[in-house]
């Protein structure tokens, strides 16, 4: 009940907020719990998308593939209800004093959900098949920094030399360097343990055959149309899960989704844009709305490497152009001004960080003094849903009170990824970064290294000084918070691109429904239940 | 009405030749299709790799990725790497979704025959009834209330169809599921959507082509001696007016059988229309090329039967 309330005064402070025209105050994102666990019932939720894959080495960046993953397949670690990093198929683990080496401790009687029992083999089998060249896993290179990993990558070595497996209950991962969030690349999806048996059975299929320890196991799988999952009756967790079955019914569209919700068929849905007043605001559901406070940063990007934006005055100017108190109120307030790169629920985030407040004046001084008193012309690239467009309308009328010109390019999702990183293209870009392990590192590395230019760095940013603080931060325990506070406000001086917001994202729920959205995995099934009243 | 569709002709040298040509008719066809295909993809240069990583991941990483799955080899390497494949009966692996290709239109082949027959065959039913009854009551008020009628449920897009008949029977009313797949109550809802949308064009075609033939020199010679007006008009009248009919119905099935994309959409119908819709959007290059060449070939085959069905309804075509 104490939770329920704390969501309707969120709420009421999202409408105060905007009605006032500030950002709302920040969202908590506790679980919402009605009563103690209720064992049994079926969750059912559908989905806008498809579900790529559930092997969990071709899980890419969607997170409808992480999700489902976690949900079948059990990992070392991994998270809590929050972003604490806890032991699943390790019971406990051990780092040593120099950071480098991981000794993970198994649980006992570790079986897949057929029965078969899980050994070490199967990890160090798992993890060799994750960096295997042939496998080609978009998730391969968050491991490289395991001992022997680049060796085993380009071919020279048989297998990967620093993970082993001393005795039946004993894993250990030897590290090149120090990683302070280690333990939270092994939560990722990708180094979840597979059965060497069942994919030497179907090597070519694992995805249609998953077969994990985690707490479900799936009952059927008929791509582009319905996934379910039923309680794995071996887990390890006694008691885990509460829910006897999921059903996740793929590619719906919005009209359905909303229409099966209201109609009672539906345990929780996400709000799209058009229904925002009829679930948010109306009386019926207000009082069920989840929400969550998303590791995201949304940002209006520029080729740093080219003309005009080689000039840092011209990207500050755009900064201070852009009224990002507006963008939010765009967003019915779903969001927060974003001031720095990190984002708000991620340690290191800085509540009093200052970043470019809205001021045309000094927006147009800075481009007098970049030579551009008169403005330029430019274009933006965008996806073209119907919140990107409104968000970069908002945003291109702010710049053309600067006197910078620019040309919506609206294009699929497809489209929008094949070119937004090459280096003749997409001079302007409107998109996020949503993290992938919960660490500022992420954001900084994938954004803003060099060796990712092209890539994730789509930006171009290249700045030698930032670079090296982003490599000491790579390895830095001590006062990691600070460094990255003074790492985010150094290179916000510099403007890499324009800062906007960072999401928060509403869900629905029936009010029996004991549901909550995961900061990093969304979906935690295990977690969930119905209580039936 | 006239017929403007080319009719098959029958030579009378004898079926096999005609089936033969056909048949090498349906290769090319697909040769073509393939090719041009190909020739499109080769325009829009972006690859299915950059599509779902581009951004997200490092830049040789993702080729990398590209390599393992030969999607970096020049597009003429692709083009005969497809042929290679379709003898040895792989249609090749969808990267975006990662399965394979023919096993994904397998497993939605199911779902669109059930749609498109069940679509075609209340669209039939819709629009025969509605342009019987139209051309039996010509010129009266209830002729001018039905063809308006149509009119309507041809201005209507599917899609918006869709929507109203969920609205109306499946939330204000609840006798059927929102969307999905499985029963036959799963069914009702899409299927009406072809059939109200697509029954409409029957309506009219059936009507124009009825009244025209219900004033024919032999229809009226069959009254004249003496037959029974219903006779007449299920034998001669109705008889008569049905071909463009069968050619509509020929090029709906092939259309249905490719995939009826609003309405699967809407209904979340797991067919091959969406399959191919999201395979385009996500530049799922060999899943375009598989949907395309089995759209193709239903197409083609479906056209095919039609000519084979002819000389049933009129049989000066088999001496032509």
């Amino acid at each position: 009940m104490l939770r329920k309330t704390v969501t309707a005064a969120a709420l009421l402070l999202t409408s105060v907020a905007l009605l006032t025209g500030c950002a709302p105050a920040q969202a908590p994102s506790a679980p919402v719990l009605t009563g103690p666990p209720v064992t049994g019932g079926t969750f059912h939720m559908a989905l806008a998308s498809d579900l790529p894959t559930l092997d969990p080495a071709q899980a890419g960046y969607d997170a409808t593939s992480w999700s489902m993953v976690v949900a079948v397949f059990s990992s070392l670690v991994d998270y809590d209800e929050g972003l604490g990093v806890t032991g699943d198929l390790a019971e406990t683990w051990t780092v040593s004093e120099d950071g480098l080496t991981y000794a993970f401790q198994l649980r006992d009687g570790l079986n897949f959900s057929d029965g078969s029992p899980l050994t070490t083999d199967d990890i160090l089998f798992s993890f060799n098949r994750l960096l295997d060249p042939d496998t080609a896993s978009p998730g391969s290179y968050l491991f490289s920094n395991i001992a022997g990993a680049a060796d085993y990558m380009d071919g020279s070595a048989d297998s990967i030399s620093g993970i082993t497996a001393p005795d039946k209950s004993n894993v250990v991962i030897e590290l090149v360097e120090p990683q302070p969030y280690f333990a939270n690349i092994l939560a990722m999806p990708y180094a979840r343990i597979m059965s060497e048996a069942q994919v030497k059975k179907y090597p070519e299929d694992i995805s249609q055959h998953a077969l994990g320890s985690g707490p479900f196991t799936v009952e059927s799988l008929t791509p582009g149309q319905e996934l379910v999952l039923a309680r794995n009756p071996a887990y390890f967790i006694p008691g885990k899960p509460y829910l006897d079955k999921v059903q996740v019914d793929l590619n719906v569209s919005d009209q359905t989704r909303v229409l099966e919700f209201q109609r009672g068929d539906l345990s929780i849905t996400d709000v799209p844009a058009a229904a925002y007043q009829e679930l948010v605001q109306g009386k019926d559901f207000a009082p069920y709305v989840v929400q969550n406070e998303d590791a995201t940063t949304y940002f209006l990007g520029m080729k740093n490497n080219q003309a005009p934006f080689d000039s840092a005055e011209v990207r500050q100017a755009l900064n201070y152009a852009v009224d990002k108190d507006r963008l939010v109120q765009l967003l019915n307030g779903r969001g927060t001004v974003a001031s720095q790169l990190t984002p708000p629920p991620l340690p290191g985030f800085d509540p009093d960080a200052k970043g470019y407040e809205h001021d045309v004046k000094k927006a147009k001084d800075l481009l007098a003094q970049a030579g551009y008193a008169d403005g330029f012309s430019s274009e933006i690239l965008t996806v073209n849903d119907e919140q990107s467009m409104r968000v970069v309308q908002s945003i291109s009328a702010d710049l053309a009170k600067v006197g910078v010109d620019v040309t919506i390019n609206a294009v699929d999702q497809s489209t929008f990824y094949a070119t937004v990183g090459a280096e003749d293209q997409a001079p302007m870009f409107f998109t996020y970064w949503l993290n992938y392990y919960p660490d500022a590192y992420d954001f900084f590395a994938s954004l803003l290294l060099p060796e990712n230019a092209g890539g994730s760095n789509m930006f171009y940013y290249s700045n030698p000084d930032v670079e090296a603080k982003i490599r000491e931060l790579s390895s830095l325990t001590e006062g990691r918070a600070e460094a990255i506070q003074a790492l985010d406000a150094e290179v916000t001086a510099t403007a890499p691109f324009v800062y906007l917001y960072h999401s928060i994202t509403q869900n629905v729920r029936q009010s029996d429904v004991s549901y909550y959205i995961h900061p990093v995995h969304l979906w935690r099934f295990a977690d969930y239940w119905i209580s039936g009243e | 009405m006239t017929l403007t569709r080319p009719r098959a002709v029958v030579p009378a040298s004898g079926f096999p030749r005609f089936l033969a040509g056909r048949l090498v008719w349906l290769l090319a066809a697909v040769v073509v299709v393939v090719s041009a295909t190909f020739v499109l993809i080769y325009v829009i240069p972006a690859d299915p790799v950059s599509a779902v990583l581009g951004g997200r991941i490092q830049a040789d990483q993702i080729e990398a990725i590209k390599a393992r799955y030969g999607f970096d080899l020049p597009i003429w390497q692709q083009y005969l790497r497809f042929w290679g494949g379709l003898f040895r009966g792989d249609l090749g692996f969808s990267f975006a979704t990662q399965q394979d290709v023919g096993q994904a239109i397998a497993a939605r082949a199911g779902a669109t025959a059930a749609l498109a027959v069940a679509g075609l065959l209340l669209s039939l039913l819709i629009g025969v009834g509605t342009g019987v009854f139209a051309a039996l009551m010509r010129g009266t008020w209830k002729d001018r209330a039905a063809m308006g009628t149509v009119v309507l449920g041809m201005g209507v897009p599917p899609f918006l169809m869709g929507l109203v008949l969920v609205f109306v029977f499946a939330y204000l009313l609840p006798v059927f599921p929102v969307s999905g797949y499985g029963s036959a109550a799963h069914l009702v809802l899409p299927a009406l959507t072809i059939g109200l949308t697509g029954g409409a064009y029957y309506a009219r075609l059936l009507r124009g082509r009825l009244v025209e033939v219900m004033d024919a020199d032999f229809v009226r010679a069959s009254r004249s001696r003496g037959m029974r007006e219903s006779a007449v008009f299920v034998r001669h009248t109705l008889r008569n007016s049905f071909l463009p009919v069968l050619t509509w119905m020929g090029m709906d099935l092939g259309y249905f059988l490719s995939g009826v994309i609003a309405v699967e959409a809407i209904f979340a119908w797991p067919g091959i229309g969406t399959l191919a819709y999201r395979a385009i959007t996500d530049y799922d290059t060999p899943m375009i090329v598989g949907t395309v060449l089995v759209s193709a070939v239903a197409i083609v085959t479906v056209n095919l039967i039609i000519d084979l069905v002819y000389p049933l309804l009129d049989p000066r075509m088999a001496h032509r």
